[in-house]
């Protein structure tokens, strides 16, 4: 169980973070969702050890992980650009992490190697994006950690890397209850291999569910009318989000729709249909309500 | 169990880091190799006359070369973790402390260094092992150059705690480095145009406490100027100056994290801090260089011509250090105005110094009673106000100082600063030229109006002086254990207050330093009995000589007659003793030589001379030798008919005589039977009260044919003068002896057949 509490952050004078409070089960693969600058990366570095936060604390089974050795152990973070030593190739690389995870998994690290096909001597300068990504990636689930941070991770791999990776992480996370914190902004690979979601708003975490729960608590409605209704009488449910097309209405409702649509029947639609809502129209729609991107 | 494993996974991560950087230790390995043992070895071989003591400087001098580039390159190798956010935050997340992170790169960056180093220092040491540089030699100098240079590479080490980037940190490292020694210089600069009395005697020695780099050359190489003479004292301190660094670096790696700002290690105060140092230090510089430059006939310092220059280049300098830490010329603009503040902080405190007169350093004067010792230096190369007669090759090249303890000692010259500030207090102290007066400092002087004079005159004729000055300076220690150091040129015509010290005990030992005070010449090697009027000599034997014995007798007489002042000095001469000591046993060519009047007043000397059955040597053959006694006249002041010159001393050359051609002067020829009974009549010590006759003896050195006739050559010895109470013997003696007129000094020197 990890648990952050109250985790303040800031640079300087910038806050990053405020009032963070976010609990992650074992076994869980959460992913990380926030628009940029949000402090996605910022969190995910306070869970690591990597920085202390200014207020509140980061536990790993009630143990604070900030510098840490005995805690970070068992962690391992990938930041979004992966980091290899000057002029490595993958087996110093390997040695590396050797000296620092003892649970270093040999047979894991040359049967990942194998299914990439990648060669163990070969200097990481060299490699394209895609193939350093496979790199950090191998190494990392290679240490075996409890917990994995993920910071952008996917980002350069093609779909069959993506899905080998998700493949053997889901399979990680069955056999070892490994838990997982995948940061990105591509909430549609998240949503594949997430049970659970934190999104980060505002310096804070505004929605921390499991994926269904989420997905469960927005409504996306497409209205008809035979003609034009004053639209204040859909507007007064307070929709995340409201769009007329003609005579047709488009609106998002958060929450339950027990209350709503006694108001909505109220105004006679000839058609009412509820359609499904993807994770992705989830977070753009919660932003948008929150104001961000309305500028652009 | 988990600090075991914590040490055992350090260690693992030390060997790591060092297995990584292989290949530096093997290049740079190489390098020092070959430029230190290789080149040493193989010209050796070429050419085996050439002397391994003159090869072994230049292996040495690239080898220290290369292990200060180490130790401003390395750290950025092994720490360059810090400097990128990627890399900080990949290392940071590993399970390893922080602390101990930052400690094992450093570590690791010590031993990248130490290894090359050593192995080519040693192969280079035993490769050129001589008497002058043993096994010891070899260790000492590898210890205290890497206790040294540690502090190098701290100083790197702490400037990338707040730079951000490696390229920063490398050229600030250097920066900071350098600050010291430029601020120094700075100072150093400044203050020896602008404030009267500055002492530059010690600046040498403190370069080697502020500049490491200098200070690794000055231990390898024992140059003389350093601080502390023992290479592991140099060495410790640069080790304790690091650790210092070190034990700071850490406070700020945890301090001030990373993690407090989007740039790891960045501190924003840093660039402008240092840049605005620099900028004062270089305001300073350039206004000492630019008035140097500049320096015309009594320029004033305050003239605002001045200022110009250094103001406008302090600037480009100062911009051109922004931009290079913005990366930008972005904030052009914004640097100007900064600089605008900065040159006013830098240009008040350059026009502060020079209104109050170095902020009271030129009139600060300790009192009497603070005062515990004074060391002072007087280089009198005349001889005009100090004529010690020994052999004062030792003092002139080692330029020891007198170290005054007693009340009479320290009074005399606290006395000569007082008037040397009094007298100086009447001119302007606006422009350096204080002695540079087309009229001579002491006319200029004495012509303001108002001058009261502060000083006593000499009883004789000190004119031909006029014009001269001495390089003097005076070190007070106070009672609180703080120095103060004056140094000045002054003129004769002030030193009357300090004559009285010629034969001050202090004034023998520095003149004789090597036989009374110096641990370095522990060896004697040649002793000598020498006739006091010509270079007659007998050899003692030095293996039967007991030099304490000797220096306790001698000092017994010194601090005797020294209390009761000249007076008491003024007796005839019975010889001089020579002594030739050497640093090692074995060696002959690092010596010096002490020479010793002893006059009929020493008595305990001359007793334990005695005991020796070895007296002073006969003046030998007469052939050679004219005998000339030179008379007042009853209207001759010349400093010469008060001063005796001693037997055989360096003034004894033809510039100490050519004051006689200025004036007519008048001598009889002596015969041999007539000088032996004069010289009983003679001193050549002490300080007469009224003029006498000179007693001087030439040898005959050569002969040169005249159109005039045939002349011989003399060279002379000794300035001896008749005690006044034997002035009427002599007269009597003389009184039938035909007078000679001279005007000329070659006709003193070339004396006809």
């Amino acid at each position: 169980m990890i648990s952050l509490q109250n985790i303040h952050k800031r640079f300087d004078t910038n806050i990053v973070l405020e009032k963070v409070n976010w609990d992650i089960p074992k076994a869980s693969i959460y992913g990380l969702v926030g628009p940029n600058g949000a402090g996605k990366s910022t969190l995910l570095r306070i869970i690591a050890g990597v920085l202390k936060p200014d207020e509140g604390n980061v536990t790993v089974n009630g143990v604070d992980t900030f510098d840490n050795p005995s805690i970070k152990k068992h962690i391992l973070f990938v930041s979004d650009d992966p980091f290899f030593l000057p002029q490595a190739n993958i087996k110093e690389m390997r040695q590396f992490y050797e000296l620092f995870y003892p649970s270093f998994n040999d047979a894991m690290y040359h049967t990942l190697l194998k299914k990439f096909n990648l060669d163990e001597n070969a200097r990481i300068n060299d490699f394209s994006k895609g193939m350093k990504r496979q790199v950090s990636l191998i190494l990392a689930l290679s240490c075996t950690p409890d917990l994995l941070l993920l910071d952008e991770a996917f980002d350069g791999l093609d779909p069959v890397m993506r899905l080998s990776l998700k493949r053997i992480i889901a399979n990680e996370l069955l056999n070892r209850e490994m838990t997982v914190i995948i940061s990105s902004h591509n909430l549609r690979e998240l949503e594949d291999i997430c049970d659970r979601i934190a999104m980060l708003n505002q310096h804070h975490i505004s929605i921390q569910d499991e994926v269904e729960s989420i997905r469960n608590q927005y409504h996306k409605l497409q209205l008809a009318y035979t003609e034009k209704i004053d639209s204040s009488l859909l507007t007064d449910l307070n929709p995340l989000y409201f769009e007329q097309r003609g005579n047709v209405y488009l609106m998002v409702i958060k929450g339950s729709m027990e209350d709503v649509l006694p108001k909505i029947q109220a105004t006679q639609p000839i058609l009412n249909e509820e359609i499904p809502i993807t994770m992705e129209e989830v977070f753009v729609y919660e932003m948008e309500a929150n104001g961000y991107g309305q500028s652009i | 169990m988990a600090n075991q494993f914590r040490l055992s996974n350090n260690l693992d991560y030390l060997r790591f880091v060092l297995k990584r950087n292989r290949r530096f230790m093997i290049l740079m390995t190489s390098a020092m190799v070959v430029l230190y043992p290789v080149l040493v070895l193989t010209i050796s071989l070429i050419n085996p006359q050439v002397n391994v003591n003159n090869l072994r400087p230049v292996g040495q001098v690239f080898t220290l070369i290369l292990l200060i580039v180490s130790a401003l390159t390395i750290p950025i190798l092994t720490l360059g973790y810090m400097n990128s956010k990627k890399h900080l935050d990949v290392y940071h997340a590993l399970p390893i402390k922080h602390r101990d992170l930052l400690s094992i790169n450093i570590i690791a960056a010590f031993v990248l260094m130490l290894i090359p180093f050593t192995i080519a220092w040693f192969l280079g040491g035993v490769v050129s092992l001589s008497l002058d540089f043993t096994l010891m030699d070899l260790g000492m100098t590898w210890l205290g150059s890497l206790m040294i240079v540690s502090a190098v590479m701290s100083i790197l080490i702490f400037t990338l705690m707040h730079t951000g980037t490696s390229i920063d940190g490398l050229l600030y490292g250097l920066v900071l480095n350098f600050l010291p020694i430029l601020t120094y210089g700075a100072y150093i600069a400044f203050s020896a145009i602008v404030l009267l009395g500055f002492n530059g005697d010690y600046i040498a020695r403190y370069v080697g406490i502020i500049f490491p780099i200098w200070s690794i050359f000055e231990n390898v190489f024992e140059i003389e100027i350093r601080l502390w003479d023992h290479i592991l004292l140099n060495g410790l301190y640069w080790l304790i100056i690091s650790a210092i660094l070190l034990a700071l670096s850490h406070i700020i790696y945890a301090k001030r994290r990373h993690d407090k700002a989007e740039s790891p290690f960045t501190n924003p105060y840093f660039f402008p801090a240092v840049s605005a140092v620099v900028s004062v230090v270089l305001i300073f510089l350039m206004y000492a260089g630019f008035y140097t430059l500049s320096e015309g006939n009594n320029q004033n310092f305050f003239n605002p011509l001045n200022f110009i220059f250094p103001f406008f280049f302090t600037a480009v300098i100062y911009l051109v250090m922004d931009v290079i830490s913005q990366r930008s010329f972005k904030y052009l603009y914004k640097a100007m105005l900064r600089y605008v503040f900065i040159a006013v902080v830098g240009f008040g405190l350059l026009l502060g110094g020079l209104a109050s007169k170095g902020f009271g350093y030129i009139t600060r004067i300790p009192d009497l009673d603070d005062v515990t010792q004074i060391a002072f230096r007087f280089d009198d190369y005349q001889n005009f106000v100090l004529p010690v007669q020994l052999n004062n090759n030792y003092y002139m090249t080692n330029q020891s100082d007198f170290i005054f303890t007693d009340e009479k000692g320290i009074a005399a010259i606290h006395e000569l600063h007082e008037v040397i500030l009094n007298e100086y207090k009447w001119i302007n102290y606006s422009n350096r030229n204080y002695w540079s007066y087309p009229n001579g400092l002491v006319n200029t002087i004495e012509d303001s109006a108002g001058y009261k004079k502060s000083y006593e005159d000499f009883p004789y004729n000190a004119s031909s002086y006029e014009g001269s000055t001495v390089y003097t300076s005076i070190t007070y220690t106070l009672k609180n254990g703080s120095t103060i150091s004056r140094s000045y040129n002054i003129p004769y015509e002030w030193t009357l207050s300090i004559q009285d010290l010629a034969y001050n005990p202090a004034v023998i030992r520095a003149h004789a330093l090597a036989l009374f005070a110096d641990v370095r010449y522990p060896y004697l090697k040649q002793i000598s009995l020498t006739n006091a009027f010509s270079d007659a000599y007998v050899n003692l034997d030095p293996t039967f000589f007991d030099l304490e014995s000797f220096r306790q007798v001698y000092t017994a007489d010194f601090n005797r007659l020294g209390e009761l002042g000249n007076e008491a000095m003024v007796s005839p001469t019975a010889g001089y003793v020579k002594f030739n000591q050497c640093r090692m046993d074995t060696l002959t060519s690092d010596c010096t030589e002490s020479k010793i009047l002893i006059s009929e007043r020493h008595t305990e000397t001359l007793a334990y001379l005695k005991t020796m059955d070895r007296d002073f040597p006969a003046f030998g053959s007469g052939s050679d030798y004219k005998f000339l006694l030179f008379l007042p006249d009853g209207k001759d002041d010349d400093f010469t008919f008060y001063m005796p010159i001693g037997q055989n001393t360096w003034i004894n050359q033809w510039g100490n005589y050519s004051k006689l051609g200025q004036y007519s002067s008048t001598y009889v020829e002596l015969s041999k039977e007539q000088f032996e009974l004069i010289k009983n009549y003679t001193t050549n010590i002490g300080i007469l009260s009224e003029a006498s006759y000179s007693l001087r003896v030439g040898k005959k050195i050569g002969s040169a044919s005249q159109s005039d006739g045939q002349f011989n050559q003399y060279e002379f010895f000794g300035n001896a003068l008749v005690l006044p109470e034997y002035k009427d013997e002599v007269e009597a003696l003389i009184q039938d002896l035909p007078r000679i007129i001279i005007t000329d000094p070659y006709q003193f020197m070339n004396l006809k057949q």
